[in-house]
């Protein structure tokens, strides 16, 4: 009988709970009489926490498969026509299960922490260990008494409600775990940051342990945002990928500000700088990334994401946030002081100068994006008044801004820490700047006609050139002294520099994500028409004739089918198929956008209304170089992975001895 | 390094915690605002016409049955769990009105069958009053229904005069139709 299983993830919960509390309390007797017995006790109450939550998710999903509709929020997420996948991806259905896989994360995380640090880092792992069990236990208490998912109704429903439609795609169902993953990620570099923070150690060893949990948690947060787009574009049939709603925000701010603090831990590592400014960082993006948490959770802003919006809830979440925020904050303004080392920044033209303009444009776009979002709560507390901040603001102020940080981009990595000059700079940039100016006049005359797209393309040529240029020039001087062929060199530069290679990448794919957004941002073509047979519409390079538009039936729905032929300049014909869809059981109707996808752009049709017999209304995109985006998302990954097989050098305990930077291009990414 | 700095006090630090109070003091002003409060475009104007099926049974329910009177037009279903919470406050709510023929209460089955519907309806107590049924929420969406339930308040005259999203109480239903009965 699966109505006890249920029994035994809410047993296996509220014991992890009660393990959680056992865990601070060891660690806090360990502390006070020096006893690592008791260290040891917390240890493995927090590994066993572990077992215990995946065995309290495993219920959960179990009670999913098994159609268990007694479960509450089984009923509710899930009905018994619902396909396999959709019914084990409906534990992060709804807000219950949401939290229990945050939770499930935390305890995953912490315990792999705890196990690969344990030895390396026995001073900090005390703190460590208090400030991650308590993170768990304030999630626990959370979802045992406010949000619990093992709630069981008697007499069991027959059938259930089903999931939220939106939520059955493929893109979609993994879109919140990946941006989950990504906002618990940052919780080990934040409980690093804390043990740093008491201990006042000022050295780089916090920063150099959590370098890899801060690649993780920074590529997964990237991930999380750019699938919830790419579902967006592919699934909504609106044509675009980002609407600055309040919920995409939310998961936008810490990014930003974990951004900066992937750029700035280096100037940690090499130079013993920004220390205090570093732990500022990480508390700020693990306060953002329970922000956004409440403010998807608490329905506080009025967004198209608040499927479940409840006040006692909400002021749990916030609770807890401001004991967060007290907490680590409050630590930072206390002992924040004990970490700043002697050294300064010497020069203004140098590596380091470079890393805090990049973090000064972060810090800002965070807060403005921050600004928007608040505003209108901030207008309805104050006046009463709903207002709402649209897409104009947020790109008229990003853009200027990203395009400092793209010009950064190319110059901070090629910029030796400590010092350079101006000449040099001259000498190193004064070709790829050259270049790139050509290459933004020329733009002008391909059609280009907004200032911010043409500063964009010429930066974007920029950046790629001056990359390239470098790594050449290495390679060139590599072959000089090895003797090698070109290729073996650039394999040899690359594989003793993953850390400044995975960066190069990295920021390749950027480059690439960016001209997609720039192609599609500012050159996309937009147009609804009424058609009717055989009327033709201009989009992009393709013509497009209407056809016809019938009835058609699919396994689970009816759907009134249009055929569109296309035909572009260059001759190639095709056959576009948009639809509108009805399910009958959920009686849910879908656009299905008929998408020709090409490397040059996207041509994108959806069916509106039929206003008369066989007329109806159409809206046809032409996105330009949508696709890149994509692409350069999994070069961005790739870039990552690379950087991530640089392993973390072993320090032990707090012997880390600030080691001064000796090559000037040593390291690019943290 | 660790030698003790001298303890002043920061620029920096009073801001970080000048912006953390503001936004503490907003975000808990912002949890006692009425989130369900969702300007409706329909609020004034005159309710769609409907003509539909009575729940079990073949005849129709149209809204001009019920001209001259205040219709409550409550949204409902057997798979919504808030339907349960405000289901004692629809029956007690009827009753209290069952001899004023001014007021006319209306259910609306939205995405249901007639089976798990009429089985919720044995369960938790039948309406005194009819309901209708929206099985592929086509009135829904004339409606701008939002969640479930959601409870329209219909005015003499055949305007929405007012909307509750979410669980009904005794107090908002007793006042929105007081508010309702009011307008001309």
């Amino acid at each position: 009988m699966s109505g006890s299983l249920i029994e035994i993830g809410l047993g296996a919960t509220s014991l992890a709970l009660i393990l959680a509390l056992c865990a601070m309390v060891c660690v806090c007797i360990s502390l006070q009489r020096t006893a690592p017995a008791f260290l040891h006790t917390a240890r493995h109450a927090l590994i066993l926490n572990f077992v215990l939550l995946t065995l309290g998710c495993f219920t959960i999903v179990w009670s999913f498969v098994v159609k268990d509709y007694s479960v509450l929020y089984v009923a509710q997420n899930s009905n018994s026509q619902l396909p396999l996948l959709y019914r084990l991806t409906a534990l992060w259905g709804a807000h219950e299960g949401s939290l229990m896989l945050w939770l499930w994360f935390l305890a995953a995380f912490t315990a792999v922490a705890v196990l690969i640090h344990w030895k390396t880092h026995p001073l900090s792992m005390p703190y460590v260990m208090l400030t991650l069990a308590a993170l768990q236990i304030g999630f626990m208490v959370f979802i045992l008494f406010l949000s619990n998912p093992f709630v069981e109704i008697h007499p069991a429903m027959a059938d259930g409600r089903d999931l939220n439609p939106l939520l059955q795609d493929p893109g979609l169902a993994f879109h919140p775990p990946t941006l989950y993953m990504g906002y618990v990620g940052f919780s080990i570099p934040f409980a690093f940051a804390i043990a740093a923070l008491v201990r006042g150690q000022s050295g780089r060893e916090w920063v150099v342990t959590t370098r890899r949990w801060t690649l993780f948690a920074w590529v997964t947060l990237t991930s999380g945002i750019l699938l919830g787009g790419y579902w967006a574009y592919y699934e909504l049939g609106w044509g675009g990928y980002w609407a600055w709603d309040p919920v995409e925000n939310a998961s936008l701010m810490p990014w930003l500000t974990g951004t900066a603090f992937l750029h700035s831990i280096m100037a940690q590592d090499q130079r013993n700088l920004f220390q205090t400014w570093n732990v500022f960082l990480i508390i700020t993006t693990f306060a953002l990334s329970l922000l956004g948490t409440f403010l998807v959770r608490s329905g506080v802003l009025t967004s198209v994401h608040s499927f479940a919006a409840d006040p006692g809830r909400g002021a749990y979440i916030l609770l807890f946030l401001i004991a967060v925020a007290v907490i680590s904050y409050g630590l930072l303004i206390w002992r924040g002081h004990r970490l700043v080392g002697p050294a300064k920044i010497s020069h203004m033209v140098s590596r380091e100068s470079a890393l805090l303009y990049n973090n000064m444009l972060f810090v800002a776009a965070a807060i403005i994006v921050l600004t928007g979002t608040l505003y209108p709560l901030a207008i309805e507390v104050l006046t009463g008044e709903r207002v709402s901040v649209a897409a104009p603001y947020f790109n008229k102020v990003m853009a200027p801004l990203m395009l400092g940080i793209v010009l950064l981009m190319g110059l901070g990595p090629l910029i030796p820490w400590r010092k350079s000059s101006l000449k040099k700079l001259r000498d190193q940039f004064a070709l790829p700047a050259g270049l790139a100016v050509l290459v933004a006049i020329v733009s002008t005359f391909l059609g280009a006609n907004d200032l911010i797209a043409i500063l964009a393309i010429g930066l974007v040529a920029f950046v790629f050139l001056a990359t390239i240029m470098d790594i050449v020039r290495a390679v060139k001087a590599h072959m000089k002294s090895t003797d090698r062929s070109w290729s073996s060199s650039l394999v040899s530069l690359a594989s003793n520099n993953q850390r400044r290679y995975g960066g190069f990448i990295v920021h390749m794919g950027v480059l690439v994500l960016i001209i997609g957004v720039v192609g599609s941002g500012f050159f996309r073509e937009e147009t609804t028409v009424t058609l009717k047979p055989e009327a033709q519409v201009q989009a992009g390079p393709y013509t497009l004739t209407f056809m016809s538009i019938g009835p058609s039936r699919g396994p689970n729905y009816s759907e009134r089918l249009a055929t569109v032929n296309w035909k572009h300049e260059n001759g190639e014909t095709g056959t576009l198929t948009p639809s509108k869809r009805t399910y009958p059981v959920t009686g849910t109707v879908t656009t299905e956008a008929a998408i020709l996808s090409t490397f040059l752009g996207d041509l994108y049709v959806v069916l509106g209304n039929e206003t008369t017999q066989g007329s109806v209304v159409t809206r046809v995109f032409w996105n330009p170089l949508v696709n890149w985006i994509w692409i350069g998302w999994m070069v961005v990954l790739l870039g990552v992975l690379f950087a991530m097989t640089k392993r973390a050098p072993k320090i032990i305990g707090s012997q880390a001895t600030p080691k001064d930077a000796t090559g000037s291009s040593e390291a690019l990414a943290t | 390094m660790t030698k003790t700095q001298p303890r002043t006090v920061h620029w920096w630090q009073f801001m970080l915690v000048g912006i953390l109070l503001f936004m503490f003091i907003l975000f808990a002003a912002g949890l006692g605002r009425d989130t369900k409060f969702i300007p409706s475009p329909l609020i004034g104007k005159p309710a769609f016409a409907f003509d539909i099926r009575k729940l079990g049974s073949d005849e129709r329910i149209k809204l001009e049955d019920f001209k001259g009177k205040v219709v409550i037009m409550n949204y409902w279903a057997s798979w919504c769990a808030s339907c349960r919470d405000e289901h004692h406050v629809l029956l007690g709510g009827a009753k209290a009105y069952a001899d004023n023929k001014n007021v006319q209460f209306l259910g609306i089955n939205h995405k249901d069958t007639d089976e798990a519907a009429d089985s919720f309806l044995e369960r938790m107590g039948r309406f005194p009053y009819p309901s209708g049924v929206d099985a592929q929420g086509r009135l829904a969406l004339e409606f701008g229904v939002y969640g479930m339930p959601e409870t329209f308040f219909i005015s003499k005259s055949g305007i929405v005069g007012a909307k509750h999203i979410g669980p009904l109480t005794a107090e908002i239903l007793n006042a929105k139709i007081k508010q309702v009965e009011a307008m001309q």
